[in-house]
């Protein structure tokens, strides 16, 4: 049986990290993919110096997409914009701790290309 | 269901038992016959149809024009109706497009609910360009449209009713004769999709009394890369090509062009032989067959599989439509788990189904279902897989509910 379902992905899925609207986010975002059809809305707040102070997200969608979408957020907080661009799909794999393999990889870049879509501006 | 007894042995894609092949409405595998019958006009020398005058050529020609009647035959026309195309979606951009472009603000488009992407998405480019309002018919209470209420919203500002014959997501067949007359009676013309329909139920274009018909041959046992689209002589006329280049026109001089008066107009391009000899292999494959023996089958192994769902917790079948009014395809979801995770769980097992929103986002958004988990059937298929599935879907239950 798949380890892709492993223990802390459907934690992360069932309950996500980080989840609802941040009021006051100075940069919002949303992506979807549309071969699972998952969505999600993510909530950043930056500071003047250039960190990711607060993170959250709302959303729809599969197990890795969600997963990935609450862990990823979890480790950006804190972090620096440029810190956070500099992440690749490799980082994300790793914190997922799974090969999603070639049909599920969408699911799980779904927050990063958000990320990095919503910060590059 | 005797014709289909050990029926994967004419699939070397089958042969592992190991795979359970649920998702013949995405693509169908392809038996021996069709892959031998591309093969051998590959191994016997290839050549450019209408293009040379040596023996590969000429036999190339021949061997077009015989699969064209054939795969025209397939579906009652003849062979100068039908074009072939590189799918079923390049055949209704063809149709949409030589209709659409002439429509103009007030004209209505009348399509479904249950519309492939395919069936919509130029529809709706065009309407933006021109101006003119779709209207879908809605999905009725009984899983299908309600023809009074279609009879209500065909009227004479009614250009064109765009119709799939059978729902790629829930397998509803739509009384697309029916339509065809209410349109006819307002002098509108009907495009047909039968990219689900034409490998599972009898297709006659003229019984059907459609302007346009258009499918593929990788959903009915073919290869992949070719379609055909059906054009009725009324509607021939009105059409452009989509691609210019060679192989369509009769002169070229230097002010003026006269292009060919018949189907290699729309064929510009060196034609896909291999496809084409593949695609007629494949009818004469469902002709042998039958397709009231393959509808037999179909039944069977749709009815065990909706009781066999309908037994299990947590499982919402979407399918509303009665037993014969769909062909093999049922939509099914898992209350709380996300179809691609069913999906994955059951790839795990060896069970191959489709999952998401099917490229028919219109019909999963208003039945609210955020995605389905979709088995299709195909010839090859027998009560076992059914089991199979089954089996598939309670260790997904185990591990997530």
């Amino acid at each position: 049986m798949s380890d892709m379902y492993r223990q802390q992905l459907l934690d992360h899925a069932r309950r996500p990290r980080h989840h609802g609207v941040l009021a006051e986010a100075t940069h919002t975002r949303h992506e979807a993919n549309p071969s699972c059809g998952d969505v999600i809305d993510i909530y950043l707040v930056t500071s003047s110096n250039g960190l990711v102070e607060q993170v959250s997200f709302t959303g729809q969608g599969c197990v890795i997409s969600q997963a990935a979408t609450s862990m990823l957020l979890e480790s950006v907080a804190g972090r620096s914009v440029a810190e956070v661009l500099a992440m690749c799909p490799e980082d994300v794999v790793g914190l997922l701790g799974i090969e999603p393999g070639p049909m599920r990889i969408n699911c799980a870049l779904l927050p990063l290309r958000a990320l990095h879509k919503v910060l590059s501006r | 269901m005797d014709a289909f007894v050990d029926f994967k042995k004419h699939f070397s894609a089958l042969h592992d038992p190991a795979v359970v092949y649920l998702d013949s409405a995405a693509t169908t595998q392809v038996p021996d016959s069709v892959l031998a019958a591309v093969s051998s006009y590959a191994r016997g020398g290839r050549g450019n149809p209408y293009r040379g005058l040596h023996t590969f050529a000429a036999k190339a020609t021949k061997l077009l024009s015989s699969s064209r009647a054939t795969v025209a035959a397939f579906i009652g026309a003849r062979p100068e109706e039908l074009l072939f195309t590189k799918g079923t979606t390049e055949g209704l951009n063809l149709v949409a497009r030589a209709l659409g472009s002439r429509l103009c603000p007030g004209d209505q488009v009348v399509l479904t609910i249950f519309e492939h992407h395919a069936n919509l998405l130029p529809w709706r480019e065009l309407a933006r360009e021109r101006g003119f309002s779709i209207t879908y018919l809605p999905m009725a209470k009984n899983g299908s449209v309600d023809l009074e209420l279609a009879k209500k919203i065909i009227g004479s500002r009614t250009k064109v009713v765009a119709v799939t014959q059978a729902s790629n997501v829930l397998g509803t067949i739509l009384p697309v004769y029916e339509l065809a007359e209410l349109a006819h009676d307002v002098g509108a013309l009907v495009v047909v999709d039968a990219a689900q329909s034409v490998a599972r139920l009898p297709v006659d274009v003229h019984q059907l009394g459609c302007d346009a018909l258009a499918f593929g041959a990788h959903k009915m046992y073919g290869p992949e890369g070719i379609g055909a689209v059906y054009i009725s002589d009324h509607l021939r006329p009105q059409l452009s090509p989509l691609l210019y280049g060679g192989g369509m026109v009769d002169e070229v001089l230097d002010d003026t062009i006269r292009y060919a008066e018949d189907l290699r107009l729309f064929e510009a391009g060196s034609p896909n032989v291999a496809g084409a000899v593949g695609f007629a292999a494949a009818c004469e494959f469902l002709q042998l067959l039958g397709l009231e023996h393959v509808r037999q089958h179909e039944l069977e192994l749709t009815a065990k599989l909706v009781r066999a769902l309908a037994e299990l917790p947590r499982v919402i079948i979407h399918s509303p439509a009665p037993e014969l009014g769909r062909v093999g395809v049922v939509s099914f979801s898992i209350e709380g788990v996300h179809s691609h995770d069913v999906a994955q769980l059951l790839a795990d097992q060896g069970v191959a189904i489709r999952a998401g929103y099917h490229c028919a986002a219109p019909l999963t958004r208003c039945l609210d279902i955020g995605g389905t988990v979709r088995v299709s059937f195909g010839v090859y298929n027998d009560l076992a897989d059914v089991d199979k599935l089954i089996e598939g879907v309670k260790t997904v239950l185990a591990r997530f509910v």
